[in-house]
């Protein structure tokens, strides 16, 4: 690396942390809170259900879940995907609940 | 909570399920075969299970993705068995550990009618938002509520993609959204608890 290049990308690297300090990240190296340390935080009911219902989604979602589809076949498969819709509206149903309940954070006093 | 036992019945019979109690009291854990099904049943309290992977007899060998040794056989023989791409293991203890609580809930509503929700839960954070042109509203008050505008915006979308797939039946694409709503909730629930 040039000498050039190398100034280039130490100068966008001082912008770069300077952006995040003022956004309030002090480190950029910093690791990100995880999903399930975010369901962890919630109690040990959310952590159990993220923890099993990730799993089990991750399995039809991943590639290799072809082969778990193949099993089912497509006679199956409309329970099953009736099931995730059943789990999806209970998932944002409740989502929206936790929002509406902070709604009077946001309403003026 | 009653453990899980397995049984032998015909896949009709989950067909016959069709309220949200029988159907995921019903766990549809096909033999190769066709023809097995783990029931679970479920109490007052709503437990519910979602075992949804492929089950192998113990006595076969062959399996999807591995093949259970010799030297890693598993007891009692001639036992129902679920298979993961990780584990093979007991049926009871995995089935027991993949439970979780569902609490009773209204059949999914309409793309429409959920419009409407989203746009009622989401009216008091766009009033914050407009106001911050204004001036008038502190910054991290604003974050907040862009931040919770965000996700209920995301999770509205990935209903609606869910919506589609399930009327598309499209397994895989149904589970994605699935996967993504689960992790927007967990956000949406951090996120309304810790400002």
């Amino acid at each position: 690396m040039t000498g050039t290049e190398t100034a280039v990308i130490s100068e966008a690297t001082k912008s770069l942390e300077s952006v995040a300090r003022n956004s309030g990240i002090e480190a950029l190296d910093e690791q990100y809170l995880r999903v399930n340390q975010a369901a962890t935080a919630l109690g040990p009911d959310a952590a159990l259900a993220y923890r099993n219902l990730y799993s089990i989604l991750s399995k039809f979602v991943h590639p290799a879940a072809l082969l778990v589809n193949t099993v089912f076949g497509p006679e199956l498969s409309q329970p099953i995907s009736s099931g995730f819709f059943l789990i999806g509206s209970w998932l944002i149903n409740e989502a929206f609940t936790q929002v509406e309940k902070v709604h009077p954070v946001f309403l003026p006093s | 909570m009653r453990l899980p036992h397995m049984h032998r019945t015909s896949s009709a019979t989950f067909h016959g399920h069709q309220t949200r109690r029988e159907l995921f009291g019903s766990l549809l854990l096909h033999d190769f075969g066709g023809e097995l099904l783990l029931t679970f049943p479920i109490g007052v309290g709503s437990i519910v299970a979602l075992v949804l992977q492929i089950v192998r007899l113990f006595s076969s060998r062959s399996v999807m993705t591995g093949m259970p040794l010799e030297s890693t056989a598993i007891s009692p023989s001639g036992m129902p068995s679920l298979f993961t791409k990780t584990k093979l293991c007991a049926g009871r203890r995995i089935a027991r550990r993949r439970t979780f609580p569902l609490p009773d809930t209204n059949p999914p509503a309409s793309l429409e009618d959920m419009k409407g929700r989203w746009l009622k839960v989401t009216a008091p954070l766009s009033t914050v938002l407009a106001e911050q042109r204004s001036g008038a509203t502190p910054k991290g008050f604003t974050t907040h509520a862009n931040t919770l505008l965000c996700l209920a915006s995301e999770l509205m979308s990935n209903y609606t993609e869910l919506l589609l797939a399930h009327q598309g039946k499209k397994l895989a694409r149904a589970a994605y959204a699935t996967r993504n709503l689960l992790e927007l909730a967990i956000w949406t629930d951090y996120c309304c608890r810790a400002r």
